[in-house]
């Protein structure tokens, strides 16, 4: 289903200029990508441009505007039959030596054959177009000598556009026993939305120096900020005309949704500075938002922060290093920010989510009368009428190093990050109440981390080099959560719940002993002394795992699901993301540059099946599911497979230590080379520049996980590409 | 100078944020009514209540486990070898943790039933009395049907009549005591049987479902009282008998064909159908029974047992152990001859298809008359057919052979053990449950996983039966012969069954009637011939219909769900003879460990979960309230034995 390859282009022009007291720039940019799947349906294309003016009217006042657009289209194939493309292609396809595109059926028909190429070359693509319009102006004004006051008006609007048709088609199974449809019937849906949004900011600026030593600023200002969308959904089933689908063209009964949201936003802000010959620096700043997210009596939040800087270079002490330690500064900053965005279940902005609304359920499928839906409410939520802002305070302290003249630059930081009331379900209430428990400010989150930059530049004669090396790291921890207060860890679909004292990432699961042999058994087929098997387990074979009992109780099992009890669970690793790097370097010679990028994660564990355990019933098996248990293989990696009857395997496949795959990965995720035209060349051809260059994209990646799962994705979906790219640049 | 352009600003700066707190910030949604806008005309409160129908019950499908007769002697679930057993019969389930999926959970119902019951008599209500009442009607119907489902699992719980917030006492009472719940649906109901006024349209409800859920109600609250040792059943069923009798007096007649019930598009205007489910293709409002249950190989195996086989009487009114037309069981022709046709309707009828040189061919009809050759003459399966043609008012809803697509099952029994190259639908026991099964779903010859026959919610034939048991349990002399003429005779008329004479049953007329005494089961009483004769109409009629557990729960007889499930009688011998001399298609496919018989040797009765060898502990009878409720809230009390 995939094609060789995929092309791209990409290409920008500009023209930027200006006089005296007038600059100007307008630029326009094009994009065209098609896709690595076969036929033309995976593409994306997009046109830009951006234009601004700038004109000093009076030596006092100065006049912008600043106007950008984009329209973009992407299509994609997503739907398939029974499953999604990329699903399809996991499943089944070694089951049947069966590789052409149609197949002969007991009515004379060719119809297609079930696999991923199929869905793709029988399936339309979903359309989305974008269009996106930002307008600027803003006027300063000059009036005194240190003093300006600025206007900012910002409106933007976008438009977003899907088109998805469906199509039902007969097709024959993989098993070639039977056809099926590949919809229950054909739909097409077409969606639109818009929004504006309008945001004003008036502010003014003063700064003065006493004794041009001290060096005072200050600035407060307004902003107001409102936001407005509607979007639409229709869609309808039985599309008649296949190559040409339309709402018009439909013979069904249209299914229509529409949305109309707004929320409002206000505040002002101020920021203080004093700074003593540049070497003492002092700022305080703030912000006092009111949000129409919240109800009235607690609609504002105060938001200050505070930042230290000395200049430890600028001191006299420090004047006899100035060769080695060219800068050096010490900073540290406290701040907090309000947060309003509160999400709902579809992860989109909630935007009133203090008022108790009975939403009209649109497509309510509880029940029909005489062939008619009907038109019902959902009933409202319980809210808690003083819910406000989530606070994120920051406390940072850094250091900035220069060395050598700047050749080497460093910096480092250190931080702490606070989120303070964030919006969750309190505590549980009792179901007879019915309702689920409201949204307040019960949970808190603590971040730690830290950063380290360096940066090495020099030369060896004509040759200029460069080398840079960064460094981060951070976890998180649930430092409050009233929700969960049994601290229960998975609800009952599996999933991972928060509680309080959390590690964000953190894997819960069991610690693998051995697979079980045949000489852990005793004869009448019982486990020897000091072997356990599941609570819930009839029987244990050889070839299943065996896990510690950690709770001492002599069964494996979860307990109670909670951290107080969680039976022979323990956190045996964690899927954040740990120590993060990159690498970059470059060297320069004659016109000529190559530089390159590396990225990688230094320690990740992750918990993913994908391609690991063998299947053993409706699915394909790969290398890498090969080594399992059996009496011939009895040093096995993974435990015994059994054909079609699941018996044990669902214990067996417990999150545990055993299988715990290591996440860290290094990927070299940019080499160039580029060539700059000397300047004698094309100055006679009126060009003051020509840049041509070569360079690759995701090259390479070095890992620990099964060839062909990507670490950062780490499942069957459309991968990161390994692009190549060649390019010129002209100025003029 | 420059400080007073400063103070100039802040005095700015102070203004505009002084004027922050206006209505600029005041959004209100445009789009969502809130509760003080949506309870005000009646066409407002006829739009709320639909979203209360979502709870009736819907069919069940593949997907949906909640087909509760394979925790009974009814169905046995034939896919995973013990482990897949009801856990009510391997006694292992579970405390649950939290209320999801449990009927603990259906206090959301509740307070949506609720919030409709607060609002009728809100300020902003523009009702008349007589719409008042007619709503208070509708919300308590709803409101009652969700409180029996949680007085029938749990007894006792707290009522709520109004809606909580987070700081209502109620949220944290004791629970309410079973006399108090079911004192209250009772009077709930009864209101509601006076006051409902007109339908709000076709197959809404009207006075004819309150009252037959009425009946339903107090049928079950009067046994449970009587075999579980509480007072007031008699209270419960002479309501039970008084309710039922006007339903049934205003519905005489049945509709003549059974299947139609289960295998129509459309229920409208069907005759004994009160409330149906109505499900729509072009809405997308789909089920997946007729495809799931008997043609899918996946998780459902949902094997008829041969216990509920023998339960059907044949033709002249007797049952198969003592009625001369019963032509034995050895094999599926013989065994359903002359038998209730309720049975061919519910468990696939026997026949056999030749696969041609070059595909699935339907060439089935002629089969060579090979004495060697197990002896199937296909001819014979066309009988069935004939048959079930004189039965079926549209044709084409049940057809030989069973299809998917144009991809036939390629015999009746299909076994598991003896696949014939066909994964799907394969039976364990030999009896193909097929009850929902009909080839609407057939679209141009392929599967279309998505069928929209209507299913019945409350059908008058529950109600006859619920008349003649309480009846019967008010006292003997009560159930005569009218009352089963009325009832149980008209069920039979249809089933093509010799009518029920009262006076001719006697102890020896059924020779495996539950006689007591079972051992394990201290207190296990005798159940009366007559009655032993109305729980047979109910539990042939209602198979599959999600009634027998409650059925076996309130007549504390759950120790018939104990007992060993089995399937048909096969000769081991004779099956591997078909195994080699079969046509090439079906050869070497007969598996000898699937094949499970009851007894050592080769010939015997199917099975395929070990016997249990533990009794069903009385503590069962009631569900287990769910760990998370009683943390939240320490003033209720687990039900007895789940501590």
């Amino acid at each position: 289903m995939m094609a060789k390859h995929g092309f791209q282009q990409n290409h920008n022009a500009s023209v930027s200029g200006g006089t005296d007291n007038s600059r100007y720039y307008v630029g326009l940019g094009y994009t065209n990508e098609d896709g690595i799947l076969i036929t033309d349906k995976d593409s994306y294309e997009r046109m830009n441009a951006s234009a601004y003016y700038e004109i000093d009217l009076k030596p006092w006042l100065t006049t912008k505007v600043d106007l950008r657009y984009a329209n973009s289209n992407r299509s994609q194939v997503e739907h398939g039959g029974r499953e999604t493309v990329w699903s399809r292609v996991f499943s089944l396809p070694s089951y049947i030596n069966y590789h052409k595109d149609t197949y002969l059926w007991t009515d004379g028909k060719e119809y297609p054959y079930e696999s991923s190429r199929s869905y793709l070359l029988n399936n339309p693509a979903t359309e989305y177009g974008n269009d996106d319009l930002r307008l600027f102006a803003s006027v300063v004004l000059h009036p005194l000598k240190n003093l300006n006051i600025t206007g900012e008006y910002t409106f933007n609007t976008t438009h977003n556009r899907k088109k998805d048709y469906i199509r039902s088609y007969p097709y024959v199974s993989s098993f070639l026993q039977e056809t099926r449809w590949s919809a229950a019937q054909s739909s097409f849906a077409s969606n639109n939305d818009y929004s504006k949004y309008n945001a004003f900011n008036v502010y003014a600026d003063y700064g003065f120096s006493l004794n041009q030593a001290h060096n005072f600023s200050f600035m407060a200002g307004f902003n107001q900020e409102l936001y407005y969308s509607e979007s639409r959904e229709i869609s309808n089933t039985g599309v008649v005309l296949d190559n040409l689908p339309s709402l018009s063209g439909t013979s069904g009964i249209p299914k229509v949704k529409d949305i109309y949201q707004e929320y409002a936003i206000r505040g002002g802000f101020y920021r203080i500075g004093y700074d003593y010959m540049g070497k003492y620096l002092f700022e305080a700043s703030g912000r006092y938002d009111g949000s129409s997210r919240f109800p009235k009596k607690s609609r504002f939040g105060f938001f200050p922060s505070f930042n230290v800087g000395w200049r430890v270079s600028e001191e006299k002490f420090m004047e006899p290093l100035k060769k080695v330690v060219s800068n050096l500064k010490l900073r540290g900053n406290w701040g907090e920010i309000g947060n309003q965005v509160l999400l709902k279940s579809d992860n989109t902005p909630d935007n009133y989510p203090y008022i108790p609304g009975m939403s009209i359920v649109s497509d309510y499928k509880g029940w029909i009368l005489d062939g008619q839906q009907v038109l019902t409410f959902n009933s409202p939520g319980l809210v808690n009428p003083s819910f406000t802002w989530e606070k994120v305070q920051t406390l940072d302290i850094g250091l900035d190093l220069g060395l050598f003249g700047n050749r080497l630059a460093a910096t480092f930081d250190w931080y702490q990050r606070k989120t303070l009331g964030m919006l969750s379900p309190g505590f549980q209430l009792p179901d007879v109440v019915g309702a689920a428990a409201p949204k307040e400010n019960t949970a808190d989150l603590k971040n730690n981390g830290w950063e380290l930059k360096l940066d090495w530049q020099d030369h060896v004669g004509s040759v200029a080099y460069r080398v840079g090396f960064n460094l981060y790291d951070s976890h998180a921890k649930i430092t409050k959560y009233d929700d969960n207060s049994t601290c229960t860890l998975f609800d009952k679909d599996g999933n991972a719940m928060h509680y309080e004292g959390q590690e964000i990432g953190e894997i819960w699961g069991y610690v693998t002993k051995w697979l079980a042999q045949e000489d852990d058994f005793n004869a009448d087929g019982s486990l020897k002394e000091g072997l356990y098997k599941g609570k819930y387990l009839t029987q244990l074979y050889p070839g299943d795992v065996l896990y510690e009992d950690l709770d001492g109780d002599g069964e494996i099992w979860g307990a109670d699901n909670t951290k107080l009890k969680p039976g022979d669970r323990k956190v045996i690793g964690n899927s954040t993301p740990r120590y993060q790097y990159g690498i970059t370097g470059g060297v320069n010679w004659k016109g000529f540059d190559l530089s390159f990028i590396l990225q990688g994660v230094g320690k990740r564990d992750l918990w993913n099946t994908t391609m690991l355990w063998p299947q053993t019933s409706w699915g394909a098996n790969y290398k890498s599911t090969l080594d399992f248990w059996s009496p011939d293989n009895t040093g096995a990696f993974l435990p015994r497979a059994e054909a079609n009857n699941r018996k044990n395997t669902s214990e067996n496949h417990y999150t545990q230590t055993r299988y715990l795959r290591d996440g860290s990965f290094l990927r070299l995720q940019n080499i160039t080379l580029a060539y700059t035209l000397p300047r004698q060349l094309i100055s006679q051809v009126g060009l003051t520049q020509v840049k041509v260059y070569v360079s690759g994209e995701n090259l390479y990646t070095w890992d620990h996980l099964p060839k062909g799962l990507d670490p950062e994705i780490g499942r069957w979906d459309y991968p990161y590409m390994k692009k190549i790219s060649f390019g010129v640049n002209l100025s003029f | 100078m420059k400080y007073k352009y400063l103070t100039l600003l802040s005095v700015l700066v102070g203004l505009a944020a002084n004027s922050c707190n206006d209505s600029f910030l005041e959004r209100y949604p445009l789009d969502t009514p809130t509760e003080a806008s949506v309870f005000i005309s009646n066409e407002n409160f006829k739009n709320y209540a639909w979203s209360l129908y979502e709870t009736l019950p819907s069919l069940y499908s593949k997907d949906n486990d909640g087909a509760t007769d394979v925790h009974t002697d009814n169905i046995s679930v034939n896919w995973e070898r013990n482990t897949g057993e009801s856990s009510w019969i391997r006694g292992n389930v579970a405390v649950p943790t939290t209320s999801n999926d449990q009927p603990w959970s259906y206090y959301t119902l509740i307070r949506k039933a609720n919030l409709m019951l607060d609002n009728i008599d809100a300020p902003q209500s523009e009702l008349s009395n007589a719409e008042k009442k007619h709503w208070r009607s509708v919300g308590l119907f709803f409101r009652s049907f969700r409180y029996f489902t949680m007085l029938s699992a749990y007894g006792g719980v707290p009522w709520i009549e109004h809606v909580l917030d987070s700081s209502s006492p109620e949220a944290k009472a004791p629970r309410d005591s079973r006399d108090l719940v079911a004192g209250n649906i009772l009077r709930d109901l009864k209101y509601a049987e006076e006051n409902i006024g007109e339908s709000d349209g076709n197959n809404t409800i009207s006075v004819d479902v309150v009252q037959a859920l009425l009946s339903r109600f107090t049928l079950f609250e009067g046994t449970w009282r009587k075999y579980h040792g509480l007072e007031d059943a008699g209270k419960y069923l002479e309501e039970c008998a008084r309710v039922s009798k006007e339903l049934i007096d205003k519905h005489p007649a049945l509709h003549p064909k059974y299947d139609d019930l289960f295998n129509s598009i459309d229920l409208k205007g069907v005759e004994g159908v009160l409330l149906y489910k109505e499900y729509n293709f072009a809405l997308s409002i789909t089920h997946r029974t007729g495809v799931g249950v008997m043609t899918n190989s996946r998780k459902a195996i949902f094997d008829v047992t041969k216990d509920m086989v023998d339960c059907y009487l044949c033709t002249d009114g007797q049952t198969r152990w003592s009625s001369p037309l019963y032509q034995g069981e050895t094999d599926l022709y013989k065994e359903f001859a002359s038998r209730d046709r309720r049975l061919w309707f519910c468990v696939a009828v026997p026949f056999i298809i030749d696969k041609g040189p070059g595909g699935w061919d339907i060439g089935w009809d002629y089969l060579p008359d090979d004495p060697d050759f197990y002896g199937i003459d296909s001819l014979k399966a066309r009988s069935y057919m004939d048959s079930i043609a004189a039965f079926n008012l549209t044709t084409g809803q049940k057809t030989l052979p069973v299809l998917q697509g144009t991809a036939p099952v390629l015999s009746v029994p299909h076994y598991s053990f003896m696949r014939r190259q066909q994964p799907w639908a394969r039976t364990q026991f030999g009896y193909h449950n097929w009850k929902f099964y009909n080839t609407l779903y057939n679209q141009g010859g392929v599967t279309r996983d998505a069928e929209e026959t209507d299913i019945p919610i409350f059908r008058i034939e529950e109600t006859m039966l619920n008349y003649a048991e309480a009846m019967f349990e008010l006292g003997k002399e009560r159930f005569n012969q009218s009352v089963a003429d009325q009832t149980i005779n008209r069920l039979r008329e249809r089933a093509g069954v010799a009518p029920m004479v009262v006076a001719n049953i006697t102890a020896g007329f059924d020779p495996h009637r539950d006689t007591g005494g079972e051992a394990g089961y201290p207190g296990d009483y005798e159940v009366d011939p007559v009655l032993w004769e109305i729980c047979r109409e109910r539990r042939v009629e209602f198979l599959m219909e999600d009634f027998r557990f409650e059925d076996l729960r309130r007549w504390k007889k759950m120790n018939y769900a104990m007992r060993l499930k089995r399937g048909q009688w096969v000769d081991k011998a004779d099956l591997r003879k078909q195994d080699k001399t079969g046509p090439a298609f079906w050869q070497g496919t007969f598996s000898e460990a699937e094949c499970t018989i009851d007894r050592p040797g080769d010939q015997g009765y199917l099975t395929f979960h070990a016997a249990q060898t533990h009794t069903f502990p009385d503590y069962y009878y009631l569900y287990p309230i769910p760990l998370d409720q009683l943390v939240l809230n320490p003033e209720l009390e687990q039900n007895p034995g789940w501590e």
